[in-house]
């Protein structure tokens, strides 16, 4: 079989499988080992068959299957440096959320399975390099996070699952306008990612134009996902109510395919609309960083904390795509990742203390350190890595994404996105303040928080990437090179 | 002439090693343990600094790897060695040391030495790699990463709450100030493509330094303690003393005038950049030198001293004297460890009390203390052949050279410097006990002596390797200085005062300080006594209300306006725009509230059903 399909369909199959596997604990043991074998298909069939096809080479197509004649349309997968990293990152949290899961009450097969199914959905739109059977992976993502959101979450959970869903679903539908657009009143020769970088649409007459609207119906659909204040208002919501694992795979890889999906379609199917958009999404994107992390500041729910704090870190990713340059565009790449280990690390160790706790109200939290030395210290880290400390992983995008924004032809939003750095570092040390430091609370006191083996597990990998990757981020750079270079073709 | 050492690289590692050895791997709670790992891991970065500077040259490099590169940004992790650079790490991993085997002994009873000592290792890594990395993305790895150690120290107890807020009052405040350094990155980046400052010190079109030179002058206020971001380093005090010698007060504080004096040959060509650090400096130096009369916390004292002394540095540096701020650095970093550790080593013998008012008395308890203390006292009031007299001297001559006003100013806070840390040597030895604890009084033990001892004997002598010409002329620090710089050379460094001009000083001062002293012995020699407080003095006390200040103008309106956003464009305006669209629609209204059931089976069957409508759509298109 196909190593690209191979390696996508697995997380299909596994959730097919676990939804048929009654029992809690073989189902969480089961998900376990699928997501093992995962690792493992990662590394023995996805990244040799990119190696084979030519890593240098923008896109190399994987598996192509011609699905929709009609259409113009081939089913075909294809990895490149920009989908590489986002990928490691989903399979890393598959994995995480399995040893997490493991003896938790409630986390059965039903969940297990659906969030199987999202990382399938999520790695599909990853690999697709055919803009319809992007869409299908796309489209394919609300359904199992309405379902994790709507059945397993907390108390407001069907209003925030609605939300989300009609709020992504519009985002969507202008994307599959586009998309029909493409097909119906365009020339282009299919509707592949490669013809469709290679075809010039019209710009002649500015957001009227053909490339103007296909542009605008995809740049919804992204936007809606990062989300650019002010479409963001679904993401505390759904943040809010998920439940844990909805939580991590939401900030760690669903809301990086906004940003991954402007970085490969928008930019090199669009050059010029591009340019043209750049200055209002500039805009919007330092809105994005100075509103949300002022909002963050305020809120007295945790996890409302952290989503709005995953609005100010998507508006510097915003930020970096369309200062459009190398250092911009790398930046939010790599940001993108960096804040999914954080996040997802943050969202992971509170979702490890609201199973003991059963509250998100900060006011009742304080004086971790004094009970969970480890547990303390790990959060501090990815906290740290959260505000871009040096070292750690947060770092190195930011500063690109600064300097990205400091070298386009807008200087001035990057002098207002460094209001962000420091309203990052007001919100997030106020939170560790409050939940790790100062003295112990009544509600830890009678809740001490000991992490199993497996949580531990769960964070580790997480963890140590945050150090990792803030000390070698050329790693990532290299992968990312030359498709940064197509993305930017046009200029 | 550059030579290749990768010896360097080794600096920084041995107390990384310390760090993780002590935070990951062993976490021993026996302080002999985790005190030893870190008190060898520092001893060894210092002989590897020793080694380093015997191999001379004026400029050694270790190309380490390369950190990242996109685009126009290049950032190596490589490091740089001059002679300057060199005599700082003999500083920083010398006087570390010494604070090392002292932190044995200050903390032997705590529940988790490991973490301090972790801390402490880690926080000589960050200062290393501040000192000596060969560009200023480097240097600003290092500049955080000493804030978030001492971050991580102000709060060690962190069950209190307010080292929770101290320590975040410190990040914060330094954090403002770290926006004006990476500006600077962004300006070096897009006006010259580089940050290594073997580069940057070589351009010439000194029309483009002004806007990097502020924002590093800016970040530097911040680290350094100047005015108008110094009001995180008294509160810094909650941290453990040891801290207190070692990071708030000998080292870390100094990145400021480090940097600079990196980067000077930059600086030089700017005039007005200088002349507003050196205004700066002047101002704290006033400022911090007033509040400290009145303080009755020793350690408050000496924490507005060493803003005060910090001022003494910045003034020399605008004055356009990178050896005579430097000299006082290294000075400094003697004599203020020295005063730190004393008075840790009397508030260990107090049983942790800290206000002067209770002290008296304490000479006859803690003779060594008491000595060690008295030495520290005569170095920082700059009584003649002390340490400190020389390079207070050196700052006065560049001064009266540049500019009369800042000259008679800062004579002027030297002599306030005397007076109130008198006040603090006779409040805390002199009279009778004024409580229990001070008649009951002990010496602390040999692992905090020891290093007082050899932190006077440094805080004694230390001086002489730059002398005015009147006593010998002595001239190794500003040699050393002066090759700092590889392929630049320099119009100025140091300057001294003329023979006649020196010998007046020299007795001026002699005067002055036994004059001061005499006053302080005979106002503070029975204690405070019980004199009311008039405007002046409760102006004082309250350190001009500066954090006041601060909290109306900037945090309370800020504060204010996250409220406003959270509550109103956020609540009302967004969700609330979305929630109307949401209403207004009827058929929409009616179709969510049937989406309301709450049974998942509906929503499954939707989600169905949309799906199947697209497919269905894009199948009767085609």
């Amino acid at each position: 079989m196909n190593p690209a399909l191979q390696f996508l369909m697995w997380p299909f199959v596994s959730g097919i499988i676990l939804f048929l596997i009654r029992r809690e604990k073989w189902a969480q043991w089961a998900n376990l080992a699928f997501a093992l074998v995962w690792v493992a298909l990662f590394f023995a069939q996805l990244l040799p068959a990119w190696r084979v096809h030519g890593s240098d080479s923008s896109f190399p197509i994987l598996f192509s299957w011609n699905w929709l004649p009609f259409l113009r349309s081939r089913f075909s997968l294809g990895v490149d440096g920009l989908s590489l990293g986002l990928i490691g990152l989903n399979v890393l949290l598959a994995v995480s959320l399995a040893f997490y899961s493991i003896g938790k009450e409630k986390l059965g097969s039903g969940y297990l399975g659906f969030l199987s199914l999202l990382n399938a959905a999520s790695v599909g739109s990853l690999m697709a390099a055919d803009a319809v059977a992007f869409y299908v992976f796309w489209e394919f993502m609300l359904i199992p996070l309405f379902i994790l959101i709507g059945k397993w979450g907390s108390k407001n959970r069907v209003y925030a699952a609605m939300k989300f869903f009609v709020f992504t679903m519009t985002g969507s539908l202008l994307m599959l306008f586009s998309i029909l657009g493409l097909a119906y009143a365009s020339d282009v020769a299919s509707l592949g990612w490669h013809d469709l970088v290679a075809a010039d649409f019209s710009f002649v007459e500015g957001w009227g134009s053909l490339q103007g609207l296909l542009f605008l119906g995809f740049l919804a659909a992204f936007i809606v996902k990062i989300p650019v204040w002010p479409l963001h208002s679904w993401l505390p919501d759904a943040h809010t109510e998920a439940p844990t694992g909805g939580s991590v795979i939401l900030a760690g890889v669903l809301l990086k395919l906004g940003v991954y999906g402007i970085a490969r379609w928008c930019l090199p199917v669009f050059p010029e609309a591009a340019v043209a958009a750049s200055f209002p999404m500039m805009v919007l994107a330092v809105a994005g960083i100075v509103i949300g992390a002022l909002a963050a500041w305020k809120q007295t729910d945790i996890k409302r904390m952290i989503a709005y704090s995953s609005v100010s870190h998507l508006g510097f990713m915003a930020l970096g795509l369309f200062s459009l340059n190398q250092e911009g565009l790398h930046g939010a790449m790599f940001q993108n990742i960096a804040h999914g280990l954080s996040t997802g690390a943050m969202f992971l160790m509170f979702g490890m203390i609201y199973d003991r706790t059963h509250t998100r109200e900060l006011k009742n939290y304080g004086g971790l350190a004094s009970r969970s030395g480890l547990l303390a210290s790990a959060f501090v880290l990815a906290s740290m890595a959260s505000v871009g400390l040096p070292g750690l992983a947060g770092f190195i995008g930011e500063f690109l994404v600064l300097t990205g924004a400091f070298l386009s032809e807008n200087r001035v939003f990057a002098f207002i996105a460094l209001a962000g750095v420091l309203l990052g570092a007001v919100y997030t040390l106020a939170l560790v303040r409050k939940l790790v430091f100062g003295p112990v609370s009544p509600l830890i006191e009678q809740h001490p928080i000991r992490l199993s083996w497996n949580e531990w597990a769960a964070l580790m990998p997480l963890l140590f990437l945050l150090v990792y990757l803030g000390l070698q981020p050329q790693i990532f750079f290299n992968l990312t090179q030359s498709a940064v270079n197509t993305a930017l073709q046009a200029r | 002439m550059e030579q290749t050492n990768e010896a360097l690289r080794w600096i920084i590692l041995f107390p990384l090693i310390g760090a993780v050895i002590n935070g990951l791997l062993v976490r021993s709670k026996k302080v002999w343990i985790a005190g030893g790992i870190a008190t060898a891991a520092s001893a060894l970065a210092f002989a590897t600094s020793v080694l380093v500077l015997m191999k001379g040259g004026t400029h050694q490099v270790d190309a380490w790897f390369q950190w990242f590169q996109v685009g126009r940004v290049s950032v190596p992790f490589s490091l740089e060695w001059t002679p300057f650079v060199g005599l700082m790490l003999l500083v920083i991993t010398g006087i570390g040391s010494l604070i090392h085997v002292y932190a044995i002994g200050y903390m032997s009873h705590e529940k988790s030495p490991y973490r301090f000592f972790s801390y402490l290792n880690l926080f000589l890594t960050s200062m290393l790699v501040l000192v000596l990395s060969s560009n200023l993305v480097g240097v600003f790895l290092g500049w955080e990463g000493v804030g978030l150690c001492s971050y991580l120290l102000i709060g060690y107890w962190f069950e209190k709450d307010e080292n929770a807020a101290a320590g975040m009052k410190a990040f914060l405040t330094n954090r403002v100030g770290d926006l004006g350094f990476l500006i600077a990155i962004f300006y070096c980046i897009s006006v010259f493509g580089t940050t290594e400052i073997s580069k940057l010190i070589n351009f010439e079109q000194s029309a483009f330094f002004v806007p990097i030179l502020i924002g590093l002058a800016w970040a530097s206020t911040g680290k350094s303690a100047q005015v108008p971001l110094y009001v995180w380093l008294p509160d810094a005090m909650a941290g453990p003393t040891p801290v207190s010698a070692l990071i708030h007060a000998a080292t870390m504080v100094t990145s400021g005038i480090v940097l600079a004096t990196r980067l000077w040959p930059m600086f030089e060509v700017t005039p007005d950049v200088l002349t507003l650090i050196m205004w700066i400096g002047v101002a704290t130096a006033w400022l911090a030198a007033l509040i400290a009369i009145t303080q009755n916390d020793i350690k408050k004292v000496l924490a507005y001293s060493t803003v005060s002394q910090l001022g003494f540095m910045f003034a020399a540096l605008g004055a356009g004297s990178p050896t005579a701020a430097f000299f006082h650095v290294v000075t400094h970093a003697c004599f203020k460890a020295l005063l730190f550790l004393g008075a840790g080593s009397v508030i260990h013998g107090m049983h942790e009390e800290q206000d002067m008012r209770q002290m008296g008395g304490l000479r006859k308890k803690m003779p060594w203390t008491h000595i060690t203390f008295l030495i520290g006292t005569a170095a920082i009031i700059g009584f003649p052949f002390s340490s400190g007299f020389f390079s207070k001297d050196m700052i006065l001559a560049v001064l009266l050279e540049r500019d009369r006003v800042a000259f008679v100013a800062m004579v002027g806070a030297a002599l306030v410097t005397a007076f109130y840390m008198l006040r603090c040597y006779t409040l805390t030895f002199w009279g009778a006990p004024r409580s229990s604890h001070a008649s009951h009084a002990h010496e602390s033990g040999v692992l905090m002596i020891g290093p007082l001892v050899v932190l006077a004997v440094l805080s004694a002598f230390v001086g002489w390797i730059e002398t005015p010409p009147l006593l010998g002329g002595i001239h190794a620090l500003d040699g050393w200085v002066r090759a700092s710089w590889p392929g630049v050379t320099i119009q100025s460094a140091g300057h001294h005062m003329s023979l006649g001009a020196e010998a007046l000083f020299v007795l001026v001062i002699t005067g002055l300080s036994l004059g001061t002293a005499y006053v302080s012995f005979k106002k503070y020699g029975n204690g405070l006594g019980t004199g009311g407080a008039n405007v002046a003095i409760r102006i004082s006390q309250n350190k001009f209300y500066v954090d006041e200040i601060y909290q109306v103008l900037i945090l309370k309106p800020l504060s204010c306006v996250a409220s406003g956003v959270t509550r109103f464009v956020e609540g009302a305006g967004i969700n609330g725009v979305w929630h109307g669209l949401r209403d207004s629609a009827r058929v929409s209204g009616q179709v969510l509230s049937f989406f309301h059931s709450g049974s998942i089976q509906t929503y499954v069957w939707f989600v169905c059903m949309g799906v199947a409508l697209a497919l269905l759509g894009v199948w009767v298109l085609g």
